[in-house]
C-alpha cells in the first residue's frame, strides 16, 4: 500500500466512534480513531511503531473492507470524524492542512470555527465479549468519579432512574474510600480532569490492580484530542465519551460494556 | 420516580446548574486577577484552566452548549501561558472578551 495514501471515516465509521457499543478490536479502535481524512498511511504507521506495519495495514484494510474507512474524497457518504451541534474543541493529533485551516478562517463565529477547527466527538464503549444476566433483584453498582457536583447530581439522578447503584466520589480520597465499600463496582464511569488527581492516573492504578482490574471503566471528559482518546484506550479504558454528553449515552455505554441487554 | 419526574429533576438541576454561574464566572474573574497581575500566582492558573474545562464540558449536558463553548474558547485562549507569566496585553484582553462572553451566554 501506498505510504501517502489518505483515508477518511465513512458515516458508518464515524457512528461506530460515536455509538457507545463497538465490536472493534483495540487497533481498529486506535486506527478509526487516529484517521481524520488528512493524515498519510504513513504517518498512522509511525504512532504505531514498532508495531509491525503489516498488521496495521491488514487492519485498515479490513476497517475498509467493513465500511469504516473510504478513500479520502472518494466518498460521499464520508463522516466528518469530528463535529456535531454538540461537539467539540481542541487538537487533532497531526497538524490540519493549510487548505483547511483557510476554510475555517473564513467561518464567521469564532468559537464555532475552534470547535469546527479542532473538534472530536467520542462516544467508543467496547461490547462485553460475553452476554451478562442479571439475577432477579441483582443491580448494577456504578462508580461515578466526577468533580462537578452539578454534573454529578444529574449522573447520579439518571443512574437511579435505570435501576443502577451509583457510587460517588469525586477527588482522590473519596474514590479510595467508594472503592474499600463492598461490593465492588460492576463498572467506573471516571471524569479525567480531578481537582488532586489525574484521572488518566486512576485508570492505569485500577488497570493494575489484582481486584480492580477486571472492572470496564468509562472515561467521560471534556479532553476531546485524538492523543486523549488514545491515551484512554491505551491506558485500559473500555469506553471514552466526551463531554458534554446526552445522558443516554452513559446509560448505553455501561450495559455495553458489562454486556447487559 | 417515573420519567416525567425525572424530567422535572433536571429542569430543577438545569435551573441550579444556572443559577451557580454568577459565582463561577466571579471566581473565574478573580483567578484571572490573580495571574494578570505584577506577581501572576501560578496556581491560580491551573485552577483556572481546571475550572474552564469543567464548565467546558457541564454547559452542555445540561443543555447550555453556549457555555460550553464559550468556556472552552476561554480555556483555548490560555494555551501557551506559562504558569507565573504575566500574559501580554493582546491575551489579556482577549481573555476578557471572552469572559465577557461566557458572562452573556
Amino acid at each position: 500500500m501506498d505510504e501517502k495514501h489518505v483515508y477518511a471515516l465513512t458515516a458508518k465509521g464515524s457512528r461506530e466512534l460515536k455509538s457507545a457499543a463497538t465490536s472493534l478490536t483495540a487497533l481498529e479502535l486506535k486506527l478509526l480513531v487516529l484517521v481524520d481524512g488528512q493524515s498519510t498511511v504513513g504517518r498512522i504507521v509511525k504512532v504505531f511503531s514498532p508495531q509491525p506495519k503489516a498488521e496495521l495495514i491488514d487492519a485498515l484494510h479490513k476497517l475498509k473492507q467493513n465500511g469504516f474507512l473510504a478513500d479520502a474524497g472518494g466518498d460521499d457518504d464520508a463522516g466528518d470524524g469530528s463535529i456535531e451541534a454538540t461537539g467539540f474543541f481542541t487538537r487533532p493529533i497531526f497538524p490540519e492542512s493549510k487548505e483547511a485551516g483557510a476554510a475555517a478562517a473564513s467561518q464567521s463565529d469564532e468559537t464555532l470555527q475552534l470547535l469546527r477547527k479542532n473538534g472530536y466527538v467520542a462516544r467508543i464503549a467496547k461490547r462485553a465479549a460475553e452476554e451478562r444476566k442479571l439475577a432477579k433483584g441483582e443491580k448494577i453498582h456504578v462508580l461515578v468519579i466526577e468533580d462537578d457536583e452539578h454534573l454529578a447530581k444529574l449522573l447520579r439522578m439518571f443512574l437511579v432512574m435505570h435501576e443502577f447503584v451509583p457510587r460517588m466520589a469525586a477527588n482522590r480520597d473519596g474514590i479510595t474510600a467508594a472503592l474499600r465499600l463492598a461490593p465492588k463496582p460492576d463498572v467506573a464511569l471516571l471524569d479525567v480532569t480531578l481537582p488532586d488527581i489525574d484521572g488518566f492516573e486512576v485508570l492505569l492504578r485500577m488497570k493494575q490492580h489484582p481486584v480492580l482490574k477486571s472492572m470496564p471503566v468509562i472515561i467521560m471528559t471534556a479532553k476531546a484530542t485524538r492523543e486523549a482518546v488514545l491515551k484512554g484506550l491505551a491506558c485500559g479504558a473500555d469506553g471514552y465519551i466526551t463531554k458534554p454528553f446526552d445522558v443516554d449515552v452513559i446509560s448505553h455505554a455501561v450495559t455495553s460494556v458489562l454486556g447487559l441487554k | 420516580m417515573s420519567w416525567q419526574d425525572l424530567g422535572k429533576e433536571f429542569q430543577k438541576l438545569r435551573q441550579e446548574f444556572r443559577g451557580s454561574l454568577p459565582a463561577k464566572l466571579k471566581r473565574l474573574r478573580s483567578l484571572w486577577e490573580r495571574i494578570d497581575c505584577e506577581e501572576p500566582d501560578a496556581d491560580a492558573l491551573e485552577i483556572l484552566k481546571r475550572e474552564l474545562h469543567t464548565m467546558a464540558g457541564s454547559g452542555g449536558s445540561f443543555g447550555l452548549p453556549q457555555i460550553s463553548k464559550a468556556a472552552a474558547a476561554a480555556e483555548d485562549a490560555l494555551a501557551g501561558l506559562k504558569e507565573g507569566s504575566r500574559p501580554g496585553a493582546k491575551r489579556s484582553a482577549k481573555f476578557g472578551a471572552l469572559l465577557n462572553r461566557l458572562e452573556k451566554a
